[in-house]
């Protein structure tokens, strides 16, 4: 193997580590192809040291870790698999009960948030808080570290995070990287707009690292353009989702709504039914504002589609620079993709290609799509795949599919382990044609949960799926 | 030189009498299921519907009592013991049932029980009336019109679900006593009871008009080439569904005049624990039993299963203390229950499990008993909530809420409430005028939600009936009901 950077021989493997886990881009010195190539033996190597070394600093400072590690009797890692046991659920993140939101309990909710989070934060006072957002400003300004996010469900409940801001910048700064904005720490950064067709800020996990994206990856605020230029307010959303499981459930009017928040909604409705108008009015907007420009926009598939097929209809080919970035996540959305889509987004952006990654609002890692299709594992994550009836580990070797859960190395006041709700099918030794070292997915990624709606199975008890609402705009946004 | 494939298990197409073992293709077989071979339904499509309605009036030569024996009959052909058609079907569906072979088992050897001529009588009686089967029954209106009504049968598809085998002979047992023609869709979890019993109907009386009027395919639901086809005003004229969100979603969209849906809705239940339960041990034990009975039985499978319990033992410490002493008992009398009734069920739905186990790590908010060994859990709040995810609850896995008031109580039930389970028997005089205005379809003893009686309404609607047609014949004499030719002009 030989490195473009030869330094990286030189490193001791502490540095090693301690760039992996803190400023990725460094461990190859900027340098993509390094990092792209760094041998598997050398990524399992990193990975299980950082992976000690965040169970060393972590074990003790989370609560709810400390219960796990101390009930499965586990106090040393000696190989990858041995983290298995201590992997979390995903029903972590949401395991509050939802009276304690409702009723704007929110010194209850940091005291089960505290066991989740190894900043301390029971010195915060959050009792007079009325509203959610009213607690994030409460939180982001007394732990300024701590950038707690939600994801929203469509159950009803939203699942509380306690990432950090670091966890943010470091996911920016090694995507720059990733997408050829920067090639080294110190290059100035380019010219280079963001179009974003959503909320500018707020506390929602997509949104939490716009500010990382403005501070690491562009000139000024001035390059950031959001369709909504304000913050997306969680008390609003959060309420949108309790009504929508309120109706299903026939409900609805034992529904206890803080008026303001209410009022609030009445406004966001509003916005939403305004929201495919405006949409295109937007892009039509940044066609303008931006021919010719480089570029970074990232959406859903069909919202970047229209805007193509809007541009096309109007005559307008190759707009914006062609080092521009177009990425697409989220999969299909339950629509049917016309034939050519990729080409027509192509064709009006004027990009060489189509980015897409696969990653989570609970997992900090960007798992890119090679021009084979294949998804590759990031190095800030260790993956495992485990029965999805036991989970147990299953072989790290062959193809093999099973219940994803990675260990995500950039987590640093949180417990990385984590595991998904998706069936993957890995490849874990066949060199990808590519020429990327690194373990892939093969074929389709799909969530345990949907699989097993499909089948013809007939009971007369209700399952979740009865209360599944048709999903609303915001949900057919999240990426 | 190619290996030997193990003989894949079939289930064979019943036609009016007709079993057919053509033109195989295999189903099933996802995510681990049982796959199996069954006549592709296609081929069968103009098959599959009576297209002839006169045939019906075969059924009509029958009285009430001749039904009554046929089924009689069918019960001691049915026996478990002797039947190889049942004890096959029994064994295969051992691996497509969502309950554990010992429950399956039970479940067979009661079928027979089901047929019972004073049962039958009891049940017909009080959902339809006999005298409405077996002729016209006449009465005089205040104008002097004679009017007659006689309930007919109908030409239904049953779209059937699978978590009982009992449902498919259920659904035999009301085509017959209504003189109808039934075309049955098996469900993937149950594709071979229907097929054998009707193949016992074909072997113990091939040209009985009642083995004449029942069909049994599988096809897979949502197969919109051949529902389209199928699903028309001119082959049936009623569609029974049972639950499954899917299927009736999927069937709705057929629904036209002429065509109706009877829909047994997917459904939840729920029970009630009264603050007088614990004013002694012994009436403390009992409800724990019978509680115990109502989450467990058949291992939690069906509609009626209590999930959700809200127990009034207070929510201060004590009355927590209370809530979590009963609750282990409910747990401990749950692992004990016979095996004919519930066992360690046959999988645990790792999204449940991913939720119990998150709480067990928090133990601030809930108290989790058991679950470890995939046994089945009893989820105690210390609050007044019910879990965020009641709606998974499932394999033996109940959620205890306390509550201060009988008030509170009402929480449990919602609209898809169906079984509400209360204790004590004094409680539910209290409530029973109460629960139905906020969903619930069917109060029981606490502990006998299970004990479904048919001859009591179904989720809120007497389906027996609905699955009639009622014939109304006006006779009329001009001389003593004015005809509407002789009103006066308006001026």
């Amino acid at each position: 193997m030989i490195y473009a950077v030869p330094s990286y021989q030189e490193k001791s493997l502490a540095t090693k580590v301690d760039q992996l886990l803190n400023d990725p881009p460094m461990l190859t010195d900027y340098s993509l192809q390094d990092w792209d190539h760094l041998p598997r033996e050398e990524i399992d190597r990193l990975q299980l040291a950082g992976l000690k070394q965040r169970f060393g600093e972590l074990r003790d400072k989370i609560g709810v870790l400390k219960k796990l590690a101390d009930a499965e009797n586990i106090d040393h890692i000696d190989t990858l698999e041995d983290v298995v046991p201590l992997l979390f659920e995903h029903t972590v993140f949401k395991s509050y009960p939802p009276s304690l939101l409702e009723n704007n309990r929110f010194k209850d909710i940091n005291k089960w948030l505290g066991k989740l989070t190894a900043h301390p934060i029971d010195h915060v006072d959050v009792s007079t808080c009325q509203t959610l957002d009213e607690y994030f400003d409460v939180m982001d300004a007394a732990v300024p570290a701590l950038s707690v996010a939600y994801t929203s469900g469509t159950s009803g409940t939203i699942s509380l995070l306690p990432q950090t801001r670091s966890e943010s910048a470091k996911s920016i700064i090694l995507k720059r990287m990733t997408l050829g904005v920067v090639s080294s720490p110190t290059e100035p950064l380019p010219e280079l707009h963001v179009a974003y067709p959503f909320f500018r800020s707020g506390r929602m996990s997509h949104l939490r690292g716009n500010d990382a994206t403005v501070k690491h990856m562009l000139k000024g605020e001035e390059y950031f353009h959001a369709a909504y230029p304000m913050r997306m307010s969680a008390d609003v959303q959060y309420l949108a989702a309790r009504i929508r499981a309120a109706t299903a459930k026939g409900t609805l009017d034992r529904l206890k709504i803080n008026p303001a928040v209410l009022a609030k909604k009445a406004a966001f409705d509003k916005l939403t039914a305004e929201m495919p108008q405006h949409m295109e009015e937007f892009f039509a907007q940044l066609v303008d504002d931006l021919k010719g420009k480089r570029i970074y926009v990232w959406a859903t598939w069909n919202l970047l589609h229209n805007m193509a097929k809007a541009g096309l209809g109007r005559g307008f080919e190759k707009v914006f620079a062609e080092n521009s970035v177009v990425g697409t996540g989220g999969g299909a959305k339950g629509l049917v993709q016309p034939e050519g889509w990729q080409d027509d987004i192509l064709r009006f952006t004027g990009a060489k290609q189509l980015n897409e990654l696969y990653a989570m609002s609970e997992v900090i890692s960007s798992h890119w799509k090679c021009e084979h299709d294949h998804f590759h594992f990031s190095h800030t994550a260790i993956p495992f795949l485990l029965d999805p009836q036991t989970s147990k580990p299953l072989p790290r070797a062959g193809r093999v599919t099973g219940r994803a859960a990675f260990f995500d190395l950039g987590a640093d006041a949180r417990w990385g382990g984590f595991i998904t709700g998706d069936e993957l099918t890995v490849e874990w030794d066949k060199p990808c044609a590519c020429g990327r070292s690194t373990a892939y997915i093969v074929g389709k990624i799909q969530r345990y949960s949907e699989k097993k709606g499909g089948d013809d199975k007939i009971t007369c008890a209700a399952t979740e799926e009865n209360h599944a609402a048709a999903m609303d705009f915001l949900n057919s946004f999240e990426m | 030189m190619n290996k030997p494939i193990a003989p894949m298990p079939v289930a064979p197409m019943v036609i009016r009498g007709k079993v057919i073992t053509d033109n195989l293709i295999e189903v099933g077989g996802r995510g681990g299921d049982l796959a199996f071979l069954t006549p592709d339904a296609h081929k069968y499509i103009d098959q599959l519907s009576l297209q002839n309605p006169l045939s019906l009036a075969e059924l009509y030569k029958l009285s009430f009592d001749d039904i009554l024996d046929y089924a009689g009959e069918l019960a001691k052909a049915l026996d478990y013991s002797t039947n190889k058609l049942m004890q096959q079907a029994c064994e295969l569906s051992y691996l497509t049932a969502p309950a554990t072979p010992p429950l399956v088992k039970a479940t067979y050897l009661g079928l027979p029980k089901m047929l019972d001529r004073a049962a039958i009588i009891e049940a017909t009686e009080s959902t339809v009336g006999i005298k409405y089967l077996e002729g016209w029954v006449k009465q005089t209106l205040i104008d002097g019109t004679e009017l007659e009504v006689r309930c007919f049968g109908s030409r239904a598809l049953h779209i059937v679900a699978g978590n009982s085998p009992g449902l498919s002979l259920l659904t035999i047992l009301r085509n017959m006593i209504l003189r109808s023609d039934a075309i049955i869709k098996a469900p993937s979890n149950d594709p071979f009871t229907a097929s054998a019993i009707a193949q016992t109907m074909i072997q113990m009386a091939p040209d009985h008009p009642i083995t004449q009027h029942i069909t049994v395919a599988y096809w897979k639901g949502g197969d919109k080439v051949l529902e389209e086809k199928l699903y028309r005003p001119e082959n049936f004229e009623k569609i029974v569904a049972w639950g499954g969100f899917s299927s009736i979603k999927h069937v709705a969209q057929y629904i036209q005049p002429g065509l109706e849906l009877i829909s047994l809705d997917p459904k939840r239940s729920a029970s009630i624990i009264g603050a007088e339960t614990f004013e002694s041990e012994a009436s403390t034990a009992e409800a724990a039993l019978r509680l115990a009975t109502d989450i467990g039985a058949s291992n939690q499978t069906g509609c009626v299963n209590a999930r959700v319990v809200y127990v009034q033992s207070g929510t201060d410490e004590n009355g927590l203390s209370t809530l979590n002493k009963f609750a282990q008992q409910v747990y401990d009398a749950m692992l004990k229950l016979p095996n004919s009734i519930s066992t360690k069920p046959k999988s645990y739905d790792a999204e449940l499990k991913s939720n119990v186990e998150s709480l067990r790590l928090d133990d601030d908010w809930y108290k989790v008993i058991g679950g470890r060994d995939d046994e089945g859990a009893i989820i105690a709040s210390q609050l007044p909530d019910p879990v965020s995810f009641a709606t998974l609850l499932n394999d033996r896995v109940g959620n205890l809420v306390p509550v201060d008031s009988v008030e509170e109580v009402l929480d449990a039930v919602d609209a898809y409430t169906q079984t509400v389970g209360v204790y004590p028997e004094s409680l539910k005089e209290e409530l029973k005028d109460i629960l139905p205005l906020y969903g619930a379809q069917r109060i029981v003893s606490l502990g006998y939600a299970i004990a479904l009686k048919w001859a009591a309404p179904q989720d809120a609607i007497e389906p027996l009936r609905r699955m009639g047609k009622w014939i109304s014949n006006q006779i009329s004499d001009p001389k003593i009901v004015p005809g509407p030719w002789t009103r006066p002009p308006v001026e």
